[in-house]
């Protein structure tokens, strides 16, 4: 390298230099969170389009290799699928109708449904798998679009999990199947408050999550009972649902269960996803 | 004198490949995970620099590699960072062994160099929640992960090879004409 008269750094003291440089990232990280400040808008004009276009490429390679189909196919499942069109917007109108029912008749018994009152936006899932020891992703909006960390994120009729960090454009998702993750859990029927963590080797094994810190004295958690967000918990807002009980032992203590629950979510197909546009307010 | 052309063209084309390769770790490759894994593809990266270019390159290309897994991550904030600057380092002492035309070395490096990786991830991220059982991630996260890592290097390798030796085919050149 310095036969141009290039100064040649030896590579030791570049070696330590650097890990000092990344020891105090770190530090600085613990102590007052940074995450990444000026990098993230870089990356966020580099990469982002990138992801999404690449994103949609891999999308299309999936979807031709998955079902190369003939133009009869095509033709026939059209029709199929037109007949079915009609059929659901028949049974969207009455869907309709009786929600408007409902919405009457809550409104008279003064309940208020929290979980469908959530302003919510969607987003694409656009990068994934920067590390399989964790499970986080990428989506397609950030600050721009109003999202702010510990946002809660769901998709269909389940939790998915917070953001965690937020560029301009683009924004990270920690899922609840991810290792680290701790979610204040509440079982629905019982109201009794458990913590669910998300267990790699459980996911691995079993696509199931972790359930502790259960007391159920009287025994009457099921399996099959639906687990939602606790209203004590501090980051997730209450009422989203998680997942179903598969699984109860009492833990040696014999004061409190654990078990495992299956997550309502399809964390390995997931495309879109809704950000509930409220951080819950603790003080 | 330093000339300045042969080090914009060199940070250009390696820029370009780290971004490249970034992208196809993470909206491409988890498309295609098998046993619930998806290759490494910034090992590759980082270590193919390390035994074939230095530790001086390698660590460079490590930092900013590690950088963009952090800025990706929800964990802490420079740990990719510093991995990856040591996974650089320790590469660049094997390039005096280095031989292009030989491909066991470098499929074992980048293959070792994945499973220190996750070693490394482990002992700074798993042990300190209570996650001992570290045969079980070994042979079901860290094995197959440096498997199928190995596989895609077999492609992903070359490039970053020829990318080194255009960089140096176009410098010669413009030195003969200077």
């Amino acid at each position: 390298m310095n036969r141009r008269g290039k100064i040649n750094i030896p590579s030791k003291v570049l070696f330590y230099v650097l890990v000092i440089m990344c020891a105090m990232l770190l530090a600085l990280n613990y102590v007052t969170g940074f995450s990444g400040g000026i990098l993230k808008n870089i990356s966020n004009y580099i990469f982002v389009p990138m992801q999404k276009g690449i994103d949609i490429v891999g999308e299309s390679i999936m979807e031709t290799g998955e079902s190369a189909k003939t133009k009869e196919e095509l033709i026939a499942e059209n029709e199929a699928l037109t007949a079915q069109v009609e059929t659901l917007t028949t049974q969207l109108t009455n869907m309709q109708l009786q929600q408007k029912e409902l919405e009457r008749l809550t409104e008279l018994f003064e309940l208020k449904q929290d979980y469908s009152d959530y302003d919510v936006t969607g987003a694409r899932v656009i990068a994934r798998g920067n590390s399989n020891w964790f499970s986080t992703f990428t989506i397609d909006k950030g600050s721009a679009d109003g999202i702010k960390v510990d946002m809660n994120v769901i998709a269909g009729s389940g939790l998915v999990g917070i953001v965690t960090s937020v560029g301009p454009n683009y924004s990270v998702v920690r899922s609840i199947i991810d290792d680290s993750s701790n979610v204040s859990g509440m079982i629905l029927d019982t109201s009794d408050n458990c913590i669910i963590s998300g267990d790699l080797m459980l996911m691995t094994e079993s696509n199931m999550i972790s359930l502790s810190e259960l007391s159920d004295d009287d025994d009457e958690v099921e399996i099959g009972t639906a687990v939602v967000t606790s209203n004590i918990s501090s980051k997730y807002l209450p009422g989203i649902l998680i997942g179903y009980v598969s699984d109860l032992k009492d833990d040696a203590n014999d004061l409190t269960k654990s078990g495992t629950i299956t997550p309502v979510v399809d964390f390995m197909h997931l495309q879109e996803v809704l950000v509930i546009m409220e951080t819950k307010e603790t003080e | 004198m330093i000339e300045f052309r042969p080090i914009v063209k060199t940070i250009v084309a390696y820029g370009f490949i780290i971004f490249v390769y970034f992208v196809l770790q993470t909206a491409l490759f988890p498309r295609f995970s098998l046993a619930g894994v998806s290759p490494n593809i910034m090992i590759i990266l980082v270590s193919t620099l390390g035994f074939a270019k230095g530790a001086n390159p390698g660590m460079t290309v490590g930092l900013i590699c590690g950088l963009l897994l952090d800025i990706y991550a929800s964990g802490y904030f420079g740990m990719y960072a510093m991995i990856m600057v040591i996974i650089g380092f320790l590469n660049g002492a094997f390039r005096q062994v280095f031989f292009g035309d030989d491909m066991k070395l470098p499929l074992l490096l980048i293959g070792t160099s994945d499973l220190l990786y996750g070693g490394m991830v482990y002992i700074f991220t798993y042990i300190s929640r209570g996650r001992l059982d570290f045969p079980y991630y070994f042979m079901n996260l860290m094995m197959p992960e440096a498997v199928y890592t190995i596989l895609v290097s077999l492609i992903l390798y070359f490039p970053i090879i020829h990318l080194d030796e255009w960089l140096a085919k176009s410098e010669k050149r413009n030195q003969m004409v200077a």
